[in-house]
């Protein structure tokens, strides 16, 4: 088989964001609805929600993005991840038992996946895969058995 | 491969069970009310809503679900909002179980459930309610993906076996909030007064049945003899019919009454057989054995039985029909007589530590002596118990192995186990060796074996040099 690899897809970042704009404008709403505006309260909670953003939006996600890479050998599938810490997972095919494809609102709009592997002793989740990347894994494990509709 | 959505009565199951809690009240408000329809609804009008949106909320969730069961495999797409989309190959299913549930045969429903090595520990890989001869029908397939051979082996126990299953099973907490569960659910549905009334009529019987024994201790003797009768029942019920039937490569285990279940396993999926044995069992020459494969007994008051009761002899014998490939082998490794008080010192030290405190308390208290020495002596027991099975673990623990299979024997709490290990399904093995266990050159064998959850099986002080010797003959 021949060596295959692949990372996130560059809409990943983007939904990511957009994600992040979501959550911020409804931590923002519930500040504004809970606390005086301008009061001391309120300063808090806005400075915390808009410090975590702007860690998110300029630092984790895109080095998020920038470290998730998947290869696939005929032995084995290598996942290096982590954020501040580098981890690099395997997991041999031989013990992959099936894999689940999902997507939220926000991804299929993208054509965007997230691929969980199950597999004996653990589970690797690939979020912002590409429809090509998915089917790539898609096919890895299935080989040639009949999945079915989807993807 | 065709996509179908699940029974329609997963629609009920979808709703949660406070529907009923509101829809039987609203039913009997209804009923009760004798104003007329408009002004029954005028009154109930939010609660009629609520129905009205979990209902919805159900169908759509139904309406978004499709399997579809291929020659390979099923496939599973779900989801309104998050789409999910999975397909379970059968290569890689270890249990496949059909559960026909008494209150869904009526509809010709079941749920089958599929277990891979993966996943969930508590938690099948994949539920769904489906038509009955759609059930079967995957059942074959999966039959026909691994077999086409004939039949080799049937194993039905007795009925007294079963009984002896289920008496062994039974603990009187399971049958307590079954029984509490029941009364409370039965209230929450019929009123109050009715849940007053059954406890009320509980009391009073367990007072008349008192006979000379204060009614408070009469009432906790009877609930936990009830709780226990209960529990026996059930589980009398569940295991009645049990089956074990061999097909080349799958076992077929069939069993209960009132809900019907059919596991398919692999037998090339089976990760070890606990052969269990109490002190009571022991006395009689009876044996339970269980097998382990990831999702088979793991449903709530399930059991992962393999031979309900058997003497040791008919239990080796079935073993060796219905699973050759795994075969118990003499223990060789055993732990010196030094080690004896590495068994014996936890259950030892705790009944010594009980009964001296008792002897202590009736010598200050003497005009409570009998009452503490009595409640000293029941609270010991237990622990004597114990004691007696560690001095019974100590006489059979060890190690053996045959080239195939690892034969662990040990205790675990008040059961002592005779554990086999195909050496494919040996994942760890830990040598733990404390300051102590230097003198001696001993150590604790942990042996992990393949599991959701990471089982272990622990020998406890045996000579190190020899189980590493041992250890590298197996690999």
């Amino acid at each position: 088989m021949e060596n295959k690899s692949g990372a996130m897809s560059k809409k990943a970042l983007l939904v990511f964001r957009y994600r992040l704009f979501l959550i911020a404008f409804l931590l923002s709403l519930l500040i504004t609805i809970l606390f005086p505006l301008f009061s001391a309260w309120w300063w808090t909670f806005t400075g915390i929600w808009v410090g975590v953003f702007l860690f998110y939006f300029f630092f984790y996600y895109p080095l998020k993005f920038k470290k998730l890479h998947f290869f696939l050998t005929e032995d084995y599938m290598k996942v290096n991840t982590g954020i501040i810490y580098t981890r690099h997972r395997y997991i041999y095919k031989q013990n992959i038992q099936y894999i689940l494809f999902q997507q939220t609102p926000l991804q299929r709009h993208f054509e965007l996946y997230t691929v969980i592997v199950y597999a004996a002793g653990g589970t690797l989740i690939l979020p912002g895969l590409s429809k090509a990347d998915a089917q790539c894994i898609r096919s890895y494990h299935y080989d040639d058995l009949d999945f079915g509709e989807g993807l | 491969m065709i996509y179908r959505h699940p029974h329609p009565i997963n629609i009920f199951e979808n709703m949660s069970r406070f529907l009923f809690l509101l829809i039987i009240p609203l039913i009997r408000g209804f009923f009760t009310f004798g104003g007329g329809l408009q002004a029954w609804l005028q009154g109930a009008w939010l609660d009629v809503m609520i129905v009205a949106i979990i209902l919805f909320f159900a169908v759509i969730r139904w309406r978004f679900t499709w399997y579809a069961a291929g020659e390979t495999g099923i496939s599973v797409e779900r989801g309104i909002l998050i789409k999910q989309h999975f397909f379970i190959p059968f290569q890689r299913v270890s249990a496949l179980t059909v559960v026909a549930d008494f209150l869904y045969r009526p509809f010709h429903a079941t749920k089958l459930r599929a277990d891979t090595d993966a996943g969930f520990f508590r938690k099948s890989d994949l539920q769904i309610t489906l038509p009955r001869d759609e059930a079967f029908h995957i059942l074959n397939v999966r039959e026909s993906f691994h077999s086409t051979g004939t039949l080799v082996k049937v194993y039905q126990p007795k009925w007294l076996y079963i009984a002896v299953l289920s008496f062994l099973t039974s603990n009187s907490l399971t049958g307590v909030i079954f029984l509490s569960t029941f009364i409370s659910q039965l209230g929450s549905l019929l009123g109050k007064e009715i849940e007053d009334y059954i406890y009320g009529t509980l009391t009073e019987i367990a007072r008349v049945l008192a006979f000379g024994i204060p009614p408070v201790a009469a009432v906790i003797a009877y609930i936990i003899i009830g709780g226990w009768g209960i529990a026996f029942i059930r589980n009398l019920l569940n295991n009645r019919g049990f089956t074990v039937t061999r097909k080349e490569s799958t076992l077929y285990i069939s069993t209960g009454l009132l809900t019907q279940k059919r596991h398919s396993i692999l037998a090339s999926k089976i990760n070890f057989v606990d052969i269990r044995q109490q002190i009571t069992t022991k006395i009689f020459g009876i044996c339970t054995t269980f097998i382990h494969s990831n999702g088979y007994g793991k449903d709530k008051d399930e059991y992962a039985v393999f031979m309900p009761a058997s003497s040791k002899r008919a239990n080796r014998r079935q073993l060796a029909l219905l699973l050759p490939e795994i075969r118990e082998s003499k223990v060789e490794i055993r732990p010196n007589m030094g080690a004896i008080f590495r068994y014996l010192w936890e259950p030892g030290l705790i009944s010594f530590l009980i009964l001296g405190f008792t002897a202590i308390f009736a010598l200050y208290f003497r005009g409570f002596s009998r009452l503490i020495a009595f409640s000293g002596f029941m609270l010991s027991l237990p622990f004597l118990w114990w004691l007696v099975v560690r001095i019974l673990d100590f006489c059979t623990t060890g190690v053996g192995f045959d080239g195939n299979c690892y034969t662990l024997k040990y205790s675990k709490g008040f059961i002592l186990h005779t554990v086999i290990i195909p050496v494919g399904k040996a994942v760890t093995i830990s040598i733990r060796q404390s300051p102590i266990q230097k003198f001696d050159d001993a150590c604790d064998l942990i042996l992990y074996s393949y599991s959701e959850n990471g089982k272990s099986h622990r020998i406890k002080n045996i000579n190190r040099k020899a189980v590493e010797e041992y250890c590298h003959l197996a690999h």
